[in-house]
């Protein structure tokens, strides 16, 4: 997965996931854009660009996903989906439910 | 065509005086419906500067004046990635239009903001149009346009091409950036990180006195690497090509387009806070809802294979009754008129008139229901935003074979008729992938193919004919993956590989104008390429039907008969008259009927398709039309190839439907003898 000219910063240890593997209802925010330049320029024309909030439709673990992006409806290969990079969004109900300290 | 051809400069003196407005827009803003709401569906292509670009243009005619409005193709920016990309970037630099109008989606306008910011620079006359406000409206979203003007610097209208709303303000702004050179405000700033090189590629451009865009701009395309604008350097200024060669190594253009990229980005949401208040959740619940049915992992494709029978049979219910009455009513109408105009003339005209040439009108009338009725159908698709469901859905399966699921929207079109699936295969990203598609697009089982195959398999099967029919279908079809996967692997890779991002517009209800575009502008390509190929074979085979003697038994098509006689033994069939009908078939698929009712004559008592099916074993029967619907592309299929891809790829795309469609035949006839014997 890791490709000779990605930055080090992508991998999963510092809470960065490929957007491919976010499930269904998550939403995240881009980070980077991994893999060739002719890949990265169209993603960023599509606003996969770092800061971005996306938010997965559908999923099913194999094939293209489809993601919200602003007010826009994307449908993304897998293969493209697994190049970027995002952060997930984690949601805070508002009724934390910490487990109770033992 | 082609008054236009000569406004290849910006020589101002050459040029129309009605003011050019060019249409831009990214997809799934309604830009073809605000064309057509400003120029009706009267309007003819016009042939604008660039290889093979036609570019639709209409005349926008009110009371204070008139406009010549010139439809871009839709596109998401001017990075010059695309085909599409590549053409509007090249009519703006080349053919400098007087005003561009940039449409974006009232309800969801980033991506035409995006267009906006990467337009500006050009420093060329510009409007915003937001269209879709009756949408917007409907969804809560509230637009502050006098905001909008203010932060933009441009005219900002809002439209609903739907409904005719706001035409008169976006004519109005037209005029007044018209009567304005430039846009009052640039575009987004540019990242400092950038400054000093954008200052040294501006220096260096600022030398070339002959580009036909500002410097600046130019200096901005070159750091982001675009390549149509480099090369356009080039071929103005020569002598600056060595120091742009050398400058540009180590510049970083991943970096540099990102980070424009990016502060576009940021200069839209800017916009979006000056101009725009949108309710707090995503309002669109039909086309969740929707979407959660047509894009299910497991629903999805059984319902696209419904939505695909319904289409067929909606096809030849409405459209074969009124194809038959065509070919009978109306030309026979015309051959009576005819005969006796014609008796003064020699007898070989005669025939040439009434056989070769009437046939040949017959056979593209008898087209044009069926497509016409087939093209309604998918603009409907189309436009109420089921096509990009079907590139999603299918995208799994494309994948395969190295394309994405974009390029299934082409083959799709291929059901009704190969040549505008040959034609839409420029959709592709990249060359491979539009070959690949090309040499596909024969393999869809076209509605002519469909004619043939329905006219003959109830008097082979009887009752077991919808079965053999649905197999014959599902054999096309499923020779696209192997055929796919070996020219996958034979054709040179690309570096480009296909990336599938696509948008998933909101599902809508179509647009009587906008599907009266699409079918109109699919009839006329119909007309002009398949038509006159049509036709012209149509003489041909007619010519070696009545040469030399003028009797049919006896013509050079009769003596082919022989030749082919062994190879269509080897398939089992026991009639030299098939591999005949067969061959005619390239005219035309339907012709294969036409040439066996001449070949067989017409007898009283039985039907063509059962004389046919009584010189047959049950196996070649089947092997027959396993052979009728993976042959050769027809003339106008292959004349579309050579128009697309060149000769060498058009004779190729023959040849490889000719092994696979006898191999497919051999396998059929021995495997169907060996099972039920005979």
């Amino acid at each position: 997965m890791q490709r000779d000219h990605a930055p080090h910063v992508l991998n999963h240890g510092n809470g960065l996931r490929p957007l491919a593997d976010l499930p269904e209802g998550a939403r995240a925010v881009v980070v980077a854009i991994q893999g060739g330049k002719a890949l990265a320029r169209r993603m960023a024309v599509f606003g996969f660009t770092p800061g971005a909030q996306v938010e997965m439709l559908r999923n099913v673990g194999r094939g293209p996903v489809l993601v919200r992006l602003q007010r826009h409806r994307l449908a993304l290969g897998r293969g493209e989906a697994e190049k970027v990079w995002v952060r997930p969004i984690v949601a805070r109900p508002a009724t934390a439910s910490l487990p109770p300290n033992k | 065509m082609g008054h236009c051809a000569s406004t290849t400069t910006v020589d101002r003196s050459v040029r129309t005086s009605v003011p050019r407005v060019a249409l831009l827009g990214p997809p799934n803003v309604g830009k073809s419906s605000l064309f057509t709401a400003l120029t009706g569906i009267h309007r003819h292509v016009g042939n604008w500067p660039g290889k093979t670009v036609t570019l639709r243009e209409g005349r926008a005619r009110f009371p204070q004046g008139e406009y010549l409005v010139v439809d871009l193709p839709g596109t998401y920016g001017l990075g010059g990635h695309s085909e599409e990309e590549r053409e509007a970037l090249r009519f703006l630099l080349e053919a400098r239009p007087d005003v561009v109008v940039v449409v974006a989606n009232a309800a969801a306008p980033e991506y035409g903001l995006y267009l906006l910011a990467d337009v500006l620079p050009l420093g060329l006359p510009t409007v915003l149009a937001l269209n879709m406000a009756d949408v917007a409206e409907q969804q809560g979203v509230h637009i502050d346009l006098e905001a909008l003007r203010r932060h933009l610097g441009v005219p900002v209208v809002l439209v609903s091409a739907a409904r005719g709303q706001g035409l008169e303000a976006l004519l109005q702004a037209i005029a007044h950036a018209l009567s304005r050179p430039r846009p009052t405000r640039a575009a987004p700033e540019i990242p400092q990180a950038w400054h000093e090189t954008l200052a040294r590629w501006e220096a260096l451009l600022d030398r070339c006195s002959r580009l036909p865009f500002p410097a600046s701009w130019a200096a901005l395309k070159v750091l982001e690497g675009h390549p149509l604008v480099e090369a356009l350097v080039r071929e103005r200024c020569p002598e600056l090509a060595a120091e742009l060669q050398t400058q540009r190594s180590g510049n970083g253009h991943r970096e540099a387009f990102l980070d424009l990229a990016s502060a576009r980005y940021a200069w839209v949401q800017a916009a979006l806070q000056v101009g725009f208040r949108f309710p707090d959740s995503p309002t669109d619940a039909l086309t969740d809802r929707l979407d959660r049915v047509l894009t299910h992992p497991y629903l999805g494709l059984p319902l696209l294979l419904i939505v695909l029978a319904g289409v067929y049979w909606l096809t030849f219910r409405l459209a074969l009754p009124l194809s038959d009455w065509l070919q009978t009513a109306l030309l026979g109408g015309l051959a009576r008129a005819l005969v006796p105009m014609l008796r003064p003339a020699p007898a070989w005209f005669q025939d040439l008139v009434l056989q070769g040439v009437l046939s040949g009108v017959g056979l593209v009338l008898s087209f044009f229901p069926i497509l016409a009725v087939f093209f309604t159908a998918l603009a409907v698709l189309e436009d109420v935003g089921y096509m990009a469901r079907v590139a999603y859905i299918m995208h799994r399966t494309m994948a395969r074979i190295g394309l994405s699921g974009r390029v299934f929207l082409p083959l799709f079109l291929g059901f009704g008729c190969n040549v505008p699936a040959v034609l839409g295969a420029r959709i592709a990203d990249s060359r491979k992938a539009r070959l690949m598609a090309v040499l596909l697009a024969p393999f869809m089982p076209c509605t002519a193919r469909m004619a043939v195959v329905t006219f003959l398999a109830p008097a082979f099967f009887g009752p077991q004919a919808p079965v053999v029919v649905w197999f014959l279908v599902t054999l096309n079809l499923l020779a696209l993956l192997p055929v796919g996967l070996l020219l996958n692997r034979w054709l040179p890779q690309e570096e480009a590989a296909a990336a599938f991002i696509m948008e998933m517009p909101p599902y809508r209800r179509p647009q009587p104008r906008v599907v009266a575009l699409f079918v109109w502008e699919n009839l006329r390509e119909f007309v002009t390429k398949a038509g006159t190929v049509i036709l012209l074979v149509a003489v041909g085979v007619w010519a070696l039907s009545y040469f030399p003697s003028g009797d049919v038994y006896d013509s050079y098509l009769a003596r082919l008969g022989p030749w082919l006689a062994p190879l269509g033994r080897w398939l089992g069939w026991s009639d030299w008259r098939l591999p005949v009908a067969l061959l005619t078939s390239f005219l035309a698929k339907e012709n294969t009927i036409a040439t066996l009712g001449v070949l067989y004559g017409l007898e009283p008592g039985s039907t063509l398709a059962q004389n046919v099916a009584e010189v047959l074993h049950p196996a070649a029967r089947l092997s027959f039309l396993v052979v009728q619907m993976l042959f050769v592309p027809c003339a106008a299929t292959v004349s579309a190839i050579r128009q697309e891809v060149g000769l060498r790829w058009a004779v190729f795309s023959v040849l490889l439907m000719l092994a696979v469609s006898l191999l497919a035949g051999a396998l059929t006839f021995y495997g169907v003898r060996a099972v039920v014997g005979g």
